[in-house]
């Protein structure tokens, strides 16, 4: 198929040239290409193109919230009156709700880190877990704002992502420490509040994250420190884990390791799920909503 | 002049009646109900004073007065009045042909200034009450038409300690069986019977009804019945005697004998279907729920009858209209409850993985039904019934489930955690779901959910939205409901230590059927929506309230 080459192009190059982008916008910013240049003749046609390429985008990509931030995109671009009689009018419509819909999620880590540096108080001792671009734009905004803090990262193994995010604290002269993941326990009675960001929210109002999180989740639960969770909106996504072994499996792992692996129970898992009994709150640009409010703000965004 | 003293020896004897009143009521306690009171007389008199020259109304007071109940119970008969307007206001348009001799206004007129009358209470006691009481009732007293918030009390059927409470209710089943005749003349004996409570009560649930089976209400209703359509009275005898049970079975049991109830109705000559059909159904409810307390689907199903009856157009032809009405009730059952299931299967099986251990309590027709689809669907998992007395329902869900092929195991509620660690996932089925996000089940059900949770394994509630009440309870004690207590008794080895239970003073058997579930226990319910956290039931109403 010429689309799906049409897709990867756009989307790797925006990776590598902007490492600040999410991934989800990325891929959104290729749908939206893929949009203006379809051929289809129906919306019916335009509508099964989207759709495939919304699967061949988390084949490449298999983070939920490429899953999520597609389906939202398509919804929002379709939940216009599309009663012109013109297909090409139509598509102009979606478009321009594309474009429209792509303006507003760059703009809502902003958001997001307008609202929470404010819980973050002189002398905070923080604790996050692997790297999150949008906690690192909420501690760059409580920086900004001549607070002083410290900031305890956790190492993140497999992939070390942690002194990626340890690095780019220092960059802001934000006094910066790497624990072990196994250091999560000794190190939570130190620490005032836990931030941490989130791949995917799911309707319960859990998180699904880096692996990590739920440990250090039911830590702090024990210890009574505040567990806050930092997530845009196009994160929200369909779904309702019971359990770890509830979520599906083509989220847990990378999307080559699930092409070329047989037996999956001898991969590491890449993320899990925390319940929202755990979480206190969550910042997303829609507010800053507690775990039974997501629910509410699901429904608005999905029916 | 003779017509001027009457008017103000009349307003005296009502003054002396509203000290009475004022003083019984204070010795009861119901401070609000008494300053209703007196703001219902302040009004009225003031209407009378502006109308000094119109001898219409006192005169008709009068005659209502003497006509239907005697003078004491005249405020019963008023606060009934706000809760079902179109009652009062049909007991005058019979009278007005009687009382056709005096020469006061037309009878239009004077329906139309009660009416306006009682308008200007209603706003002013909801102006008042702005909270509300306790619960509302699971019975709509309110008319169809009323857009304004009616006030909650509490319902009847939760007063049975308060001697008042049972006095007003009898009043309003005779009240009803006179209004079911409209015009007609041939008022026998017969009226919607009270059942009375039997045995013992156990002190924490007095204020709840207590019935007997072998007492069938039906028994004391005379034969012909005249204000009872027969297929309710079946009905009736079916819900009393245990024939019908299960929520849904109740409500569409319910709507099909309503279907014929509006087969066999023919509007009377001056009558308005939409009007008159409502109040017909008034009896009727109050016998089923005589027999059995109405569920909150029930409930739920009346109201939207009674709303699609109150919008008939007035044009409309009889035929017309009832074919509409048959429609409305078919359309009723088959998007709330067949193809809301069919929802619920397809989102549940999602739900199902290879390889689990489900367990469900009781009998749930729509649990069955999820587990049946399931087992067609190929997927391979063994059911666990959890069973407890003395309904014994388990039992049939068990034959469902093993004549589909499903391997299932059984247990009694007393072996739960013995059984729990086997477990993977827990089903339960609901009565209803409150406000607040607690699940009413069949008792032991928050039990379940309790040993569940200790023991991690995930709870899942299966209800379809019609089930869903905006009523708000945290316990288990205020609104129940109390099943026979000779149900206890059972006969081992040809001996019945229970027998004589009765005779023993300090000795009471409790057989509830209901309890509620908080919803930290649940972690998850599905619904015709979707699925949903336990604690999003009430943006669920809010988006059916504004749908509708």
């Amino acid at each position: 198929m010429n689309e799906s080459i049409i897709l990867f192009i756009p989307l790797c190059s925006q990776i590598r040239e902007d490492p600040d982008v999410a991934s989800a916008v990325a891929a959104i910013r290729s749908l939206l290409e893929f949009l203006k240049r379809d051929q289809s003749e129906t919306i019916l046609g335009l509508r099964e193109n989207m759709t495939k390429a919304i699967q061949r985008l988390e084949e490449t990509d298999s983070s939920v919230a490429v899953s999520s931030g597609g389906e939202l995109f398509l919804r929002f671009i379709s939940l216009t009156s599309l009663e012109h009689p013109d297909l090409s009018q139509c598509k102009n419509v979606m478009i321009e709700r594309g474009e429209l819909f792509l303006k507003k999620i760059s703009l809502s880590r902003g958001k997001v880190g307008k609202l929470c540096h404010t819980f973050i108080k002189d002398g905070a001792k923080i604790l996050t877990h692997s790297s999150s671009r949008v906690v690192l734009k909420v501690l760059e905004n409580a920086a900004a704002d001549n607070k002083r803090f410290t900031v305890y990262v956790t190492e993140s193994q497999p992939d070390s992502a942690g002194k990626l995010m340890a690095q780019k604290l220092h960059n802001l002269n934000i006094p910066v420490t790497v624990v072990l993941d196994a250091a999560v326990g000794y190190i939570m009675e130190k620490v005032d509040l836990v931030i941490v960001g989130a791949e995917g929210v799911v309707e319960s109002g859990g998180v699904i994250n880096k692996i990590g999180t739920y440990q250090m989740a039911v830590c702090s639960k024990a210890h009574n420190k505040p567990f806050y969770v930092v997530a845009e909106s196009f994160k929200f996504v369909r779904l309702y884990p019971l359990n770890q072994q509830d979520v599906p499996d083509r989220f847990k792992y990378k999307a080559d390791i699930l092409k070329t692996v047989k037996d999956l129970n001898q991969e590491h898992p890449m993320i899990d799920y925390t319940p929202p009994s755990l979480i206190t709150l969550l910042f997303t640009d829609l507010g800053v909503l507690t775990p039974s409010a997501v629910s509410d703000e699901l429904i608005k965004l999905y029916l | 002049m003779g017509e001027r003293l009457t008017t103000s020896t009349l307003l005296v004897t009502e003054e002396d009646e509203k000290k009475h009143e004022i003083i019984r009521a204070k010795g009861e306690g119901k401070e609000l109900t008494k300053e209703e009171k007196q703001r219902l007389r302040k009004e009225k008199k003031q209407h009378k004073k502006n109308k000094k020259d119109d001898r219409g109304p006192p005169e008709k007071e009068k005659e209502k007065e003497k006509a239907s109940v005697p003078a004491p119970s005249k405020p019963a008969t008023q606060s009934p009045a706000h809760k079902a307007a179109p009652v009062p206001v049909n007991a005058s348009a019979s009278e007005s042909p009687v009382a056709a001799e005096k020469p006061a206004k037309s009878k239009a007129e004077l329906r139309a200034e009660r009416r306006a009358r009682q308008d200007s209470e209603r706003a002013s006691k909801q102006g008042k009450k702005e909270g509300g009481q306790q619960s509302t009732s699971s019975k709509p007293k309110a008319t169809p038409n009323e857009l304004q918030p009616v006030v909650k009390r509490l319902p009847d059927h939760v007063q049975v300690d308060d001697p008042v409470a049972l006095k007003k209710l009898a009043k309003k089943l005779e009240r009803q069986q006179k209004s079911g005749q409209g015009c007609s003349l041939n008022i026998t004996g017969v009226k919607v019977p009270l059942r009375s409570d039997y045995g013992y009560k156990v002190s924490l649930f007095s204020h709840l009804h207590q019935y007997s089976r072998k007492n069938p209400p039906t028994q004391q209703i005379s034969i012909p019945v005249t204000v009872i359509h027969p297929s309710i009275v079946r009905l009736g005898l079916q819900y009393s005697q245990g024939i019908i049970a299960g929520s849904n079975a109740r409500s569409v049991a319910l709507l099909h004998a309503f279907k014929q109830v509006i087969q066999d109705y023919s509007t009377p000559p001056n009558e308005e279907l939409s009007r008159d059909l409502v109040n017909k159904l008034s009896p009727y409810i109050s016998f089923l729920s005589q027999c059995r307390p109405l569920s909150a689907s029930m409930g739920n199903a009346i109201k939207y009858i009674k709303k699609e009856i109150s919008n008939i157009p007035s044009q409309c032809k009889e035929e017309e209209a009832k074919r509409i009405l048959q429609e409305c009730i078919d359309s009723y059952i088959n998007e709330k409850i067949i193809l809301a299931s069919e929802a619920i299967s397809k989102y549940a099986i999602e739900k199902i993985s290879d390889g689990d251990v489900i367990l469900v309590y009781g009998c749930s027709s729509l649990v069955n039904h999820i587990l049946c689809e399931a087992f067609e669907k190929q997927r391979k998992f063994r059911v666990i019934v959890v069973d407890s007395r003395p309904r014994l329902e388990g039992r049939e869900a068990l034959r469902r489930l093993v004549k589909k092929g499903i391997r299932c195991t059984y247990v009694l509620i007393s072996a739960l955690s013995y059984i729990l660690p086997e477990v993977s996932k827990v089903f339960l089925g609901a009565h209803a779901l409150l406000a607040n996000g607690y699940v009413m089940s069949r008792v032991g059900t928050s039990q379940i959910a309790l040993v569940a949770k200790a023991y991690n394994v995930p709870v899942l509630v299966c209800c379809e939205t019609y089930k869903f009440c905006e009523r708000v309870q945290t316990d288990s004690f205020v609104s129940n409901e109390l099943d026979d207590p000779d149900d206890l008794i059972v006969t081992r080895n040809g001996k019945t230590h229970l027998e004589n239970w009765q005779t023993v003073k300090s000795l009471g058997l409790l057989n509830l059927v209901y309890d509620v579930t908080p919803p930290d226990f649940v972690d998850l319910v599905i619904t015709d929506l979707g699925m949903i956290p336990c604690t999003s039931v009430p943006v669920v109403l809010r988006v059916k309230n504004v749908d509708q």
